[in-house]
């Protein structure tokens, strides 16, 4: 049996171009994401917002209002970046740094102010607000001190006296850092993939499948020791491919998966597991040729990934608020679940949940191989 | 013609197999592209923060008229109120800001004695920078009116809120012409499907005819291998039509206001990026023997293309590499000529010629392409195995 079982792993290493193909595709594209990614958490982060002022003479308080404006950090802490990078500019000086990009917006400032724009966005917004802001300050002091004409002194007093009123709430734990869900989503994908180790494995042991099948088939050897040694065989590749790729991924590209290694590898173990035990129940159900259900298995791993967030994060959890059903049958929603709470929880029951399933999936995939591939006798093939 | 008949025959009976791929991906490119939506618009508009809201406190006018105030800065979002589910919507974005008002927070502050609320959100980013000063603002301005008079709650809150209720007069320097939203989205992630479904189909198709012995045959044949390329090719550029029309088909549905002209022009671009992935297929197609390999490259390139040239991500949120590399992608040079398109303000000569250059660059990919192919080819012909 150890000898079937070595036979059997040599034969599908000796398929070079297969193993480096298998190997190597997910490789390539967990570091085409890295490249892809690696400006954009950097992008959410704040910067101060480039902002013109046009100089005028008649307002008296501009001088005032730039320094206001230059002053002001986003918070408290003396390091902190500034909330605004203001330049004084012409008109026509700030219009075509508008255009050119180097300014987000230019201020008139007036009486009441106006602010000129090139498109809606966050930075716009935040802007509008401070200028909304000042104007409001305004207001309150002047209804204020209507209502308090002899406290003038301590009303400018408090007006200036600003409290922060928020505190961080759950600190600590990993950060919700987004990209990390397209990695746990591109292993779910190689992971899936290993549906195809599956299908040949099953391919060549069923007589009305191939002519390897066939011959196997004349020999007198069990099918429960034929499908255990081809599928194991599959796992073994499937799996050293997938350890290749997780160890790429956390040593250089430096993907967080959580603290614990062997979780990590757990998962993956059990990942790949599902993958191949899906890919031969496939290829026993079935009698269509190679070339279809191939095609078919790579379109619906895709899609499959796809409800997991391969290429929108959102998609995620919107299957998982929306149709809460399809997170537990989507095999590619578990094993990216299964990463994810490994990051982001710390507990780990939806951890355990996740591999749980997987495994239950994994051994309703191989009883149904088993059972339909078994003592199965053809009149003609 | 004979080339050319064998490639339909291979076609029609690949044909079942090709569509089914085929219309799985054409349900992600639906799915994906009624769940993104353009938010540009001819107007300024005031971004929403998406945010949780979450009221541990008693109801009370202070409350009441902080929330009423924060629905002109923010969208509220419900979401599931434990640790794991506020946790699940700040990583997917659901929300990018929760806050919480704690219990017994009205007391305090009314006392001068004031508590915290707690907030979670993405560390550092611009939007919770936003609603920390939105929040602040309102508290800081509720607590000078306690400080420095008697007012009764409700008065404070009337104040309050005509204070706050200012809006700077903001204007848009550009006005762009129409909201073509889903359209843009819709041809974008088409490029993906595009990609994926081409290059499989197409080695699959041409692995049939890849077997040694079937070559050796064919090559005997007195048909000169010039000419059974060019009608190789031809076969296949019938199923880059077939499948470019059905792109194009479902697109209709998602035309929105955009005008026949404007419609036109993003077919003439998919069809050249077809031309281009035609050709990349092709030298996929010669050089691969086997279906994990065809498999394998499809994905790289599919995904790696959509990437690398703001399909999935947009372009102003890739890294300076990545865009560095895009552009010696076809798929970058489509969506570039996508967006000018949907930038199309006058129709000028400059904004037309504009977008042609980008389709002409990915006609040059199919070129270039297919010449590597050619070269290929004329060295295998002679190579034993």
């Amino acid at each position: 049996m150890l000898k079937l079982y070595m036979t059997r792993v040599k034969c599908l290493i000796r398929n070079k171009s297969n193993v480096f193909w298998t190997f190597l595709f997910p490789i390539v594209l967990a570091t085409l994401f890295h490249l892809a990614f690696s400006n954009l958490n950097s992008s959410e982060v704040f910067h101060s917002i480039p902002i013109g002022v046009i100089e005028n003479n008649e307002y008296e308080n501009t001088e005032i209002f730039i320094e206001t404006m230059s002053s002001i950090k986003t918070s408290e802490n003396q390091k902190a970046p500034k909330l605004f990078e203001v330049s004084v500019l012409e008109k026509e000086k700030a219009e075509e740094a508008l255009k050119e990009d180097k300014i987000i917006g230019y201020i008139y400032p007036k009486e009441d102010m106006e602010l000129t724009v090139k498109e809606s966005g966050i930075e716009q917004t935040i802007v509008k607000s401070f200028l909304d802001g000042y104007s409001r300050s305004v207001n309150t002091v002047q209804s204020l001190i209507e209502l308090n004409p002899q406290n003038i002194e301590n009303i400018l007093e408090d007006i200036q006296e600003n409290n922060a009123y928020l505190e961080d709430y759950l600190q600590g734990g990993s950060s919700p850092d987004t990209t990390l869900n397209f990695f746990y989503s591109l292993i779910a994908m190689a992971c899936l993939f290993g549906c195809f180790w599956g299908l040949t494995a099953i391919t060549d042991i069923q007589a009305n499948l191939s002519l390897v099948g066939a011959r196997i088939n004349i020999a007198p050897m069990k099918k429960m020791k034929l499908l255990f040694c081809n599928i194991s065989a599959a796992l073994t590749v499937h799996f050293t491919g997938i350890l290749l790729l997780m160890a790429y991924l956390m040593n250089v590209l430096k993907i967080n998966f959580g603290d614990d290694l062997n979780f990590v590898v757990l998962s993956s173990f059990v990942s790949s597991l599902l993958g191949v035990s899906l890919g031969a129940m496939v290829s026993a159900l079935s009698n269509k040729d190679l070339n279809f259900k191939y095609n078919i298995m790579s379109a619906v791993t895709m899609f499959s990934c796809f409800l997991s967030g391969l290429m929108s994060v959102q998609v995620k959890y919107i299957v998982a608020t929306r149709v809460p059903l399809l997170q537990y049958i989507n095999p590619a929603h578990i094993i990216t679940d299964a990463f994810y709470s490994l990051y982001y929880y710390e507990t780990k029951e939806r951890f355990f949940l996740n591999i749980g399933l997987m495994i239950s999936y994994s051994l309703a995939f191989s009883i149904i191989t088993y059972m339909s591939t078994r003592r199965k006798k053809y009149a003609s093939i | 013609m004979q080339v050319f008949k064998l490639y339909l025959k291979i076609i029609k009976k690949n044909l079942p197999g090709i569509m089914v791929y085929l219309g799985i991906f054409l349900f992600i490119v639906v799915l994906i592209t009624t769940i993104t939506r353009d938010t540009s618009s001819t107007t300024f508009e005031q971004s929403k923060v998406k945010i949780a809201y979450i009221n541990e406190d008693i109801e009370n006018p202070l409350i009441n008229g902080f929330k009423d105030y924060l629905k002109d800065y923010v969208e509220f979002v419900e979401i599931e109120e434990t640790e794991e589910g506020m946790r699940d919507a700040l990583f997917f974005r659901v929300v990018e800001y929760i806050v919480i008002i704690p219990d017994g927070f009205v007391e305090g502050f009314e006392n001068d004695n004031p508590m915290k609320l707690k907030k979670l959100a993405v560390p550092d980013s611009t939007s919770a920078t936003y609603i920390d000063m939105t929040i602040e603002n309102y508290f800081n301005t509720a607590e000078n009116y306690i400080k420095n008079t008697d007012l009764s709650p409700e008065e404070i809150v009337n104040y309050v809120k005509e204070d706050l209720d200012v809006s700077t007069k903001t204007n848009l320097s550009v006005k762009k012409t129409e909201d073509n939203g889903a359209l843009k989205f819709y041809f974008n992630y088409s490029s993906y499907a595009l990609t994926a479904v081409l290059i499989i189909a197409i080695s699959s198709m041409m692995l049939s005819l890849g077997n040694i012995h079937i070559k050796r045959r064919n090559r005997v044949s007195p048909i000169p291998i010039g000419k059974s390329q060019f009608q190789q090719v031809l076969g296949l550029f019938f199923i880059v039509l077939l499948i470019d029309l059905l792109l194009i088909f479902v697109g209709l549905f998602f035309r929105g206001e955009a005008n026949g002209f404007v419609f036109g022009l993003l077919s003439m671009n998919l069809l050249s990026l077809s031309i281009a992935i035609l050709s990349i297929a092709y030298l996929v197609g010669t050089t691969i023997r086997n279906r994990e390999a065809a498999n394998g490259v499809a994905n790289i390139l599919s995904l790696g293309f959509a990437f690398l040239s703001g399909v999935f991500v947009p372009k102003e949120l890739l890294g300076e590499t990545a865009l560095q590399i895009g552009k010696f992608t076809p798929t970058y040079w489509f969506v570039m000529a996508n967006d000018s398109i949907f930038n199309l303000s006058n129709y000028s000569f400059d904004e037309l010629s504009n977008i042609l250059i980008s389709m002409v660059v990915q006609l040059g990919f199919g070129v270039a392409f297919f010449a590597i192919t050619l070269v290929i080819n004329k060295k295998n012909r002679t190579s034993v195995e």
